[in-house]
């Protein structure tokens, strides 16, 4: 955290002010949440007198609210009160206080909405045939052919507005089931968020919106609060809405935070997207924390020219559910979703969805890139996963999509798990995958050969045929992986120089240690050096 | 005879040899659609616009003010200076950085034609313009203000630079008759060939105002009495994303 003293303060700047205590505080969790927000943490065991839930004490804000020009945002689960001030005296003043602990400026930076501006040109596949495969990818017919839609379940979206949302026909379930819950614009503290950036009425039409009796999500039934953070366009905003956002949606009990949004190289460097640095990672691990789900893009960073490259915070959060995008076209990796892992080397994303979908525009729907839209397909996917065992916690929840995706337990840092998958949730996966290669070491190579029982199979190359594998280290972080198109029997041959199996040769690629991962067909196999 | 038939048996065999590796190649062939290697992109960089070094392309255009009293009469903005350069930047702190500056720059002043005009001449003419090329290099101090990432966000530069002025022309133009005349003077001894600026720079990501002051007169005192005016104020584009 910056230290007020490098700042000048002469005209009127933001600050955070860290208050030490939350003493001499009331709090009754009956009066303060929603009756969702309670339940929620119970079949979380979470107390309900947590405080990190106290509110700020009044008498605190009072005090700052007699020395500062303005106060722009009070935080109860970080403890902080959020001051405009236009001189030094202000800032001596607050800072000789004896509850405060420290004041932080705040800059105004760019949050970057996770739409790609170009859609890929590549890409040829229908309008309606896209929108029935970016829920069919993930197994969502099963959930459709089950009824679940998400019922019960509140989704929380953050964006930057959502015109339309109040007229457009795709929204009309919702609205005529009152299903928009709550609203919030933070970025005017008024009730109004149908305007600004129409990025909120794509994305929310990812989750749960329907047209012309297709549906676009697949939690149409789902209820919902939409919180507006973001200003106009590509936004100077704070992170700050993105946690007043948070407490906004604990407070009116979200089950699950949809968040298309992420800061990058503005404000933070690639080493600092480590899941600890930036606010609004911190508060969304505090969210989750509280028992919601947060999932958030992994961003649209991943092209060969930018570069950053790396996922946007807070997608770093090992609370976070991160969403990379793949290209229906090719079923593998989207070129622009952001690459893993964090700074810290966790896997980052933790699944992928189709990131080229079909959304709403203005007057009916389009196709649009980015991920974020492949972030609200899977919020939608979570809430029908949600849906069909309300019991389960939230992060058994996050650990069981990561299983439901389509590679697990193989992974790598473009595409986690792979896409998660309905059949996970509805107990449909009767069958382990079959051996589909094997490996073979000879004196001085390793090869992948698939089985016979798939060549026999005709349609064995006419499948989408791809093999993926990596090399991981010792500690499990991965060192190259790739996605191989298989055309031939023999799929892979490594080349092991003189390598002897348990050898211990540091000069060598492949060490002792060292694992192959593979999958292919559904099946996944190892093989330690 | 024997000769060629040998030759016919290694062609073939060269042939059948190089079938076979296309065989044994084919039979272990793989499409790779997409890698990752980690080691490419998992090191902290030292080379970014916030990061340990930085460098970058940058065009500016600046208008020469005019100080009437006691410089040469010019005329605006008909006077700029047009650059085209290389900046170099080291961080040494997060908020302070050192770099340098290469450029090729021209500058040029229309010398208003007044009843009084002395430089370069007396006479009166419809235009008359001076135009040198120089060559410079510079070094700069830069803070960096508010909270960045890898980003050149907000910052003041402060610095100097020499220049090497290795080539002037003096152009005049005039009308007789109704017939346009240009004539152009290469190679002016008057000008003096090394000088200097002092240089304010206050930047937002890749704009900048530039106001520069030349520190040394720009004709040798021997040549005339009074000086072309020495302040600028200009823009500047960098090229980077």
């Amino acid at each position: 955290m910056g230290s007020v003293s490098n700042y000048s303060a002469d005209a009127q700047n933001r600050y955070r002010v860290w208050l030490t205590d939350k003493n001499e505080v009331d709090f009754d969790p009956f009066s303060y949440f929603e009756a969702k927000a309670i339940e929620r943490r119970l079949v979380n065991n979470i107390s309900l007198c947590d405080q990190t839930d106290f509110p700020v004490s009044e008498e605190y804000i009072r005090v700052i609210s007699e020395i500062a020009d303005s106060i722009s945002f009070v935080s109860r689960w970080f403890n902080f009160i959020g001051v405009y001030v236009s001189s030094e005296d202000q800032l001596k003043n607050l800072k000789s206080l004896d509850f405060v602990r420290e004041i932080e400026m705040v800059e105004p930076v760019t949050m970057t909405l996770a739409m790609a501006d170009d859609i890929d040109p590549y890409i040829s596949i229908p309008g309606k045939d896209l929108l029935d495969k970016q829920l069919t990818r993930m197994g969502g017919n099963l959930f459709i052919e089950e009824n679940i839609h998400g019922k019960g379940i509140r989704i929380a979206v953050f964006d930057g507005g959502f015109p339309w949302v109040d007229t457009h026909p795709a929204f009309e379930h919702i609205r005529k089931e009152n299903r928009i819950v709550a609203t919030y614009n933070f970025t005017a503290k008024k009730v109004n968020v149908y305007l600004g950036n129409k990025h909120g009425a794509m994305t929310l039409a990812c989750i749960g919106g329907r047209y012309a009796d297709l549906n676009i999500g697949l939690a149409t039934e789902a209820e919902f609060l939409l919180a507006k953070t973001e200003v106009q366009g590509e936004p100077f905003s704070e992170e700050e809405n993105w946690l007043a956002a948070a407490e906004w949606a604990d407070k009116n009990g979200a089950n699950i935070i949809s968040s298309s949004l992420g800061y990058e190289r503005h404000r933070y460097f690639t080493y600092q997207m480590d899941g600890k640095t930036s606010l609004v990672v911190k508060a969304a691990n505090m969210a989750a924390r509280k028992g919601i789900l947060v999932v958030n893009a992994a961003g649209n960073q991943g092209g060969v020219n930018d570069k950053w490259k790396y996922i946007i915070t807070p997608a770093d959060g090992d609370s976070v559910l991160t969403i990379g995008g793949v290209n229906p076209e090719t079923d593998y990796h989207m070129g622009y979703s952001s690459f893993g892992p964090t700074a810290d080397k966790r896997m980052k994303p933790n699944v992928s969805a189709y990131s080229h979908i079909v959304t709403v525009n203005k007057n009916g729907v389009k196709p649009a890139d980015g991920t974020s839209f492949a972030t609200p397909l899977v919020a939608g996917f979570a809430a029908c996963a949600l849906q069909t065992n309300k019991s389960l916690k939230t992060m058994e929840l996050f650990k069981e999509i990561e299983k439901s995706g389509h590679l697990y337990p193989y992974f790598d840092y473009a595409h986690g798990f792979g896409i998660p998958q309905a059949s996970h949730f509805l107990k449909k996966e009767n069958t382990v995958p079959a051996r589909s290669f094997e490996f073979n070491l000879d004196s001085n190579s390793l090869t992948i050969r698939v089985k016979p029982e798939i060549i026999n199979n005709q349609n064995w190359l006419a499948d989408n045929g791809l093999l993926y594998y990596h090399l991981e280290d010792e500690n499990g972080v991965l060192i190259e992986y790739y996605v191989i198109k298989v055309e031939t029997p023999e799929v892979l041959k490594l080349n092991l120089g003189t390598y002897r199996k348990g050898d211990n040769l540091t000069t060598l690629k492949y060490k002792k240690g060292y694992k192959l991962m593979v999958w292919y067909h559904g099946f996944v196999d190892s093989y330690v050096f | 005879m024997f000769f060629v038939t040998k030759l016919k048996v290694m062609k073939r065999k060269l042939l059948l040899f190089g079938l076979l590796a296309v065989l044994i190649n084919m039979s272990y062939s793989q499409k790779i659609l997409f890698q990752e290697h980690l080691k490419d992109y998992s090191i902290p960089g030292t080379k970014g616009q916030g990061l340990k070094s930085y460098k970058h392309g940058y065009f500016g255009i600046g208008f020469i003010l005019p100080l009437p009293d006691t410089t040469i009469a010019i005329m605006m903005p008909a006077s700029y200076n047009y650059t085209l350069g290389l900046r170099l930047k080291r961080k040494i702190t997060h908020t302070f950085s050192v770099g340098m500056d290469y450029n090729l720059n021209v500058s040029r002043f229309r010398f208003k034609q007044t009843a009084d005009k002395v430089v370069p001449d007396t006479i009166m003419h419809k235009k008359q313009t001076n135009i040198f090329y120089a060559a410079s290099a510079g070094v700069y101090g830069r803070i960096t203000y508010g909270r960045h990432g890898n980003y050149i966000g907000k910052y003041v530069d402060i610095g100097i630079k020499g220049d090497w002025y290795f080539a002037g022309r003096l152009s005049t133009t005039d009308k007789k008759d109704g017939q346009k005349s240009v004539n152009y003077t290469w190679g002016m001894k008057q000008f003096q060939p090394l000088n200097g600026h002092a240089f304010l720079r206050m930047g937002l990501y890749r704009y900048a105002i530039d106001f520069s002051y030349r520190l040394l007169s720009m004709y040798k005192p021997a040549y005339y009495v009074k000086e072309l005016p020495p302040f600028s104020v200009g823009v500047e584009v960098g090229f980077f994303k």
